[in-house]
């Protein structure tokens, strides 16, 4: 393998480096219209009319758009369909779009703005979890506010806990997380002849968005194209909510014939953007004398904002995942994704995981605080082996290097020399060390494999460049360098003539969203797909050139063909051979398309093969904390990560390194704050506070190969790992430098001292 | 935005007359003045006029007995200032902690007590260090003491055409310390700040003043008096100390903190400047 496994350079990285990529709010179009949305002042209210007329008479402005105008359906496609692309009849959330102010110029349509004047009857708004599934409260959604419920249910948890030696029992909260991607939301919609509509933008998912504008506008799939844009950032918070505001700028477009450009300021980007669910965790769990989980009884609860859009699938994984990589015969989880009056939630790195992570990975702290055991030993005791059975009583059957990073990590972090009770501390300035050990399903799962399929179009140039369009989107993550690895190797090609472009719904067919940690695997064994496909033609010219009689007798490495029994000898390049298989007539393309391996699910009982397979992680944190002022810094971070194969080394240790500093920021400062009428109060960088470059902690990186045998090169899939479990190390090396447990992220200096009330 | 009138005085007088205007305003480094027009808090703005080039604003000179500072020194300029750093450590060590290091490369000293924050970190040094402000206008100049000139938050002594030319300070040497605390390392406002600046003629003074625990920057008169009729300054002092300006702070509950943690960090605050210019 000439690239994969190697750390090759980034093929966006020189553009992005000297400031040459083009992200939307680059791009213009002559005629062009700028659109700006009026948004719901009110959390909850009755919506009785927009008075447009004010705004419709100042000079430049064009018009005012309102959800009677919606040419196709008032709805965004995702899971039930319930979010309108504009409010109609009533407001559910602070930030909701009400109108679109189209004018000449993003000066006047922002004026304009201010003068539409909303008539909203204000509603008492529901505004959290356990004010949401209270009897008495008012029923925003459906008669209960529950957006979707799910079940796991192993054995006989109830039972098995009445027996367990030892039963521990706790509440864990986790907060919002604002995606805080560098490039905020925008797209622009540029209709074209018969009522075709392209939408270029910054998104995750092109192809939700297809489905969106199409919806929006009433077109057919054929009528409507969505190119991405160097899109700067996603984490999540671009797989649905794009689909909005392109399905806003689409309407425009339409209404008016003529371009139109919708970008979002910061402001309402947090205030408008899905976040990270808020979640409730209450568990409970038994074990025996020696600390091995017997029994496991978890109600999950995730805050899901006004409307479901993601909230069922978001539930799905955080149910199935919530006891954590820990063996266990006796297991029932519960949980809920309920309605409030409050921003929807969505997707965000590590999907319904963090939250449930926090908690679980808390209790077993907890648990070995109290029978008195290394937090380290215990996960020892306890963590999946190949063999193990999971939640959803599926076998481990290969690639489980959970062990191994558990080992690797603690070793690395000298654990052993610097773990001690927070009794046997003392001083001013307080060090601790925290451990959680976490994994994670690759790909859609059960719940989503209806969707679990990708695209790829491969076609070899007549100059030896390789083109290769993909259903999966580069945000950042580094996508089109590791694919074009894989496309490389996979087809012979040198890595420097393989580019993998960014996505085009009219280049492949519908390959589901770019979350889940599914790209490096799915469009990389897609692009295997179609390699294999071009391959045998290659080999068939050079052949032909060699004068070999049958092509098994040839060999193409890295753009170089050449006779197996003589590799020293002559070489055919690769542009020669893309040359010659033109003059032969040869198809240059060809077409990949991969099916996810199989899953399984029970909806009564939730049992089943939840998903193909688990990628492992092991962080270990340190910090000093300053006992007077509750102030802290986490000073390094040690994190072992088996993903199957690094495809490409440095790009892992990137995903690493960030993922890790974004969970820090959510274990440490991060909090979405809401007055008592559910205006959200820092829709701002001065007021959301993240981490800067002075917090960040020394990170160490370290890669575990477990190879999965589907994926390609033994490649499993990890993105979203990173940011999953670091949140509970810091809680626990809190706890293990003060011994004072935060059950409630995040974890500020005055929770520390208890004077955060 | 796109409508304010945008003048460059080239004279003070200038620079005072076209601030004579209603809805006009001054401009210096605009760290914090181009982030509240962003966020709407001027609609009815009509002109800028930039102050920032003007020679006499920008240096820091010495005038008999007297340092002067002007108000249109940046934060980078006065934490690196020799004889700051020599005879007025407090507010060097403030200005060091401005933000970040492309934000004190434009926020001014004038700008951060102009904008009268609760929370602007040089202010409790100027405190300690007993600053006059000096005030120019179309019809001259006055001084007036820093701790007569703020109102309320946002609120200052300053009339409509007048400008902070600068800050004097007596050419006193001092010793002193700012200390602050914020959500995390760098761009962060205070959730409490605190200065501290000892001289010694012949006896000792202590000047202590804390920010972000009441709506203007609190002097702490009672803690500096206890501090002055102390004969040493031994743990016990300190922890005394440390209980006055506890009580001294008036803070609020807010987004950044609670007003328990504000009221504890006063005490601690005072503790750790005390011990280190012990
Ligand atoms: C990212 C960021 C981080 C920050 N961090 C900190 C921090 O850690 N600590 C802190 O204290 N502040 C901080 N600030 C706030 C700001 O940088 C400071 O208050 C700065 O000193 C303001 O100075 P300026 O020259 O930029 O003022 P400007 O924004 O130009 O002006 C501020 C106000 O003062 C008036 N003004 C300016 N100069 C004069 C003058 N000579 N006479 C009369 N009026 C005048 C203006 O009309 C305006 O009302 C931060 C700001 C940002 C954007």
């Amino acid at each position: 393998m000439p690239v994969v496994g190697k750390s090759m350079p980034r093929k966006d990285a020189l553009d992005k480096l000297r400031g040459l990529s083009r992200y939307i709010d680059d791009y213009n179009f002559s005629d062009i219209l700028h659109v700006t949305t009026v948004r719901s002042p009110h959390a909850y209210g009755r919506l009785n009319g927009v008075d447009k007329s004010a705004a419709e008479k100042m000079a430049g402005v064009v018009g005012v758009i309102t959800a009677d105008q919606v040419p196709g359906k008032n709805s965004v496609p995702l899971v039930f369909d319930d979010e309108p692309f504009l409010a109609q009849g009533y407001v559910r959330f602070h930030g909701e779009p009400v109108a679109l102010v189209v004018a000449e110029s993003y000066e006047v349509a922002q004026a304009a703005a201010a003068l539409v004047k909303l008539d909203i009857e204000p509603l008492k708004p529901v505004l959290g979890i356990r004010e949401s599934i209270e009897e008495s409260a008012p029923k925003i959604y459906g008669n209960d506010n529950v957006f979707s419920r799910y079940n796991v249910e192993k054995g006989n948890a109830e039972e098995a806990m009445k027996s367990a030696a030892h039963v521990f029992e706790q509440e864990y909260e986790t907060p919002y997380q604002e995606h805080a991607y560098l490039e905020t939301n925008g797209v622009i919609a540029v209709p074209g002849n018969e009522g075709t509509m392209t939408v270029y933008g910054t998104m995750q998912c092109p192809f939700y968005v297809h489905d969106a504008v199409a919806q929006a506008l009433g077109r057919e799939r054929n009528q409507v194209k969505i190119v991405q844009t160097t899109t700067g950032g996603g984490f999540g918070g671009k797989e649905d909510f794009p689909s909005l505001v392109a399905g806003h700028a689409a309407i425009v477009a339409q209404l008016f014939n003529r371009p139109a450009k919708l970008i979002y300021k910061r402001e309402e980007d947090i205030i408008a953007s899905s976040k990270r669910h808020p979640g409730l965790i209450k568990m409970k769990i038994g074990t025996d004398d020696k600390g091995k989980i017997t029994a496991a009884l978890i109600d999950y609860y995730v805050d899901g904002g006004a409307y479901a859009t993601l909230t069922p699938i978001v539930l799905w994984r955080g149910t199935v995942h919530a006891l954590g990589p820990y063996e266990c015969d006796h297991v029932h989880i519960k949980s809920w994704g309920v309605a409030t009056n409050k921003v929807p939630c969505g997707a965000y790195r590590g999907f319904g995981s963090p939250q449930v992570i926090f908690a679980g990975e808390s209790m077993m702290d907890e648990i070995a605080t109290e029978l008195n055991i290394d937090p380290v030993e215990i996960r020892r005791i306890n963590c999946y082996k190949v063999g193990s059975s999971t939640a959803t009583s599926q076998i481990i059957d290969q690639s489980c290097g959970l062990m191994e990073t558990l080992e690797k990590a603690s070793e690395k972090a000298d654990w052993a020399e610097k773990w001690q009770r927070p009794e046997q501390r003392s001083g001013v300035m307080r060090k601790g060390v925290g451990v959680s050990t976490v994994y994670y399903g690759v790909g859609l799962g059960a719940g989503g494999k209806h969707l679990d399929r990708v695209g790829t179009s491969m076609t070899i140039m007549k100059d030896g460049s390789v083109h290769c369009a993909i259903g999966n989107v580069e945000m950042g993550q580094g996508a089109r360098t590791v694919l074009a690895q894989i496309a490389a190797d996979a087809l012979g090609a040198p890595y420097e003539l393989v580019n993998v472009v960014e996505a085009d719904t009219s280049l492949v067919p519908d390959s589901g969203p770019t979350v889940a940690s599914r790209t490096t695997f799915m469009s990389g064994n897609s692009l295997m797909l179609a390699a294999e496909q071009l391959r045998p033609r290659l080999l068939q010219v050079a052949a032909d050139l060699l004068g070999a009689p049958v092509i098994d007798e040839v060999e193409l490495v890295d753009g170089k063909a050449f006779l197996k029994s003589q590799p020293e000898g002559k070489q055919i390049g690769f542009r020669e051979l893309a040359e010659k298989l033109y003059a032969y007539r040869l198809m240059p393309s060809a077409f990949g398309w991969f099916i996810a391996p199989d899953s399984s699910y029970d909806k009564e009982t939730g049992q089943g093969n939840a998903y193909f397979v688990y990628s492992y992680c092991t962080n270990i944190a340190e910090v000093e904390v300053d006992m007077e002022t509750g102030e802290y810094r986490v000073t390094r971070i040690t994190s072992a990560h088996d993903m199957g194969k690094a495809i490409n080394p440095q790009q892992v240790e990137g995903q690493i390194e960030g993922g890790t500093l974004q969970g820090m920021g959510y274990a440490t400062m991060e909090e979405i704050r809401h007055d008592a009428d559910g205006r959200m109060l820092n829709n701002a960088f001065a007021t959301y506070i993240l981490p800067t470059t002075e917090d960040t902690p020394e990170l160490d990186p370290i890669i575990v190969e477990h190879a999965y045998d589907r994926g390609p090169y033994g490649a499993k899939g990890f993105g979203e790992v990173p940011l999953m479990g670091v949140a509970p190390a810091i809680a626990n090396a809190i706890y293990n430098a003060t011994g004072v447990r935060i059950r409630r992220l995040p974890i500020k200096p005055e929770k520390i001292l208890g004077l955060d009330k | 935005m796109s409508n304010v009138e945008f003048i460059k005085p080239t004279s003070l007088q200038d620079a005072c007359e076209a601030l004579m205007k209603p809805d006009y305003l001054a401009i210096a480094g605009g760290s914090d003045l181009i982030v509240k027009m962003r966020n709407g808090m001027y609609p009815n703005l009509k002109g800028l006029v930039d102050i920032s080039g003007l020679p006499p604003l920008n240096t820091i000179r010495t005038d008999e007995n007297a340092v002067i500072i002007g108000s249109g020194c940046t934060m980078n300029q006065i934490a690196k200032d020799q004889l700051i750093k020599d005879y007025f450590p407090a507010l060097a060590k403030a200005a060091s902690t401005v933000g970040a290091l492309q934000i004190r490369n434009s926020a001014t000293i004038g700008g951060n007590v102009a904008n009268a924050s609760p929370a602007g970190d040089t202010i409790p040094a100027l405190f300690t260090l007993v600053a006059d402000i000096m005030i120019i206008g179309c019809n001259g100049r006055r001084q007036i003491p820093i701790v007569e000139f703020f109102l309320s938050p946002g609120k200052t002594k300053l009339a409509p055409g007048e400008i902070i030319e600068g800050f004097k300070l007596l050419l006193r040497k001092t010793r002193g310390e700012f200390l602050k605390l914020g959500e995390r390392r760098a761009h962060a406002i205070s959730k409490i700040n605190m200065a501290v600046s000892t001289w010694n003629d012949g006896k000792n003074h202590y000047r202590i003043a804390m920010g972000s625990v009441a709506p203007t920057v609190l002097r702490c008169r009672e803690a500096e008096e206890y501090l002055e009729s102390s004969e040493q300054l031994d743990d016990n002092t300190i922890a005394r100390a440390a209980e006055i300006v506890s009580e001294t702070a008036k803070p609020i509950s807010d987004l950044r903190s609670t007003k328990a943690y504000r009221k504890q960090m006063a005490g601690v605050l005072l503790k750790r400047a005390l011990q280190n210019l012990r």
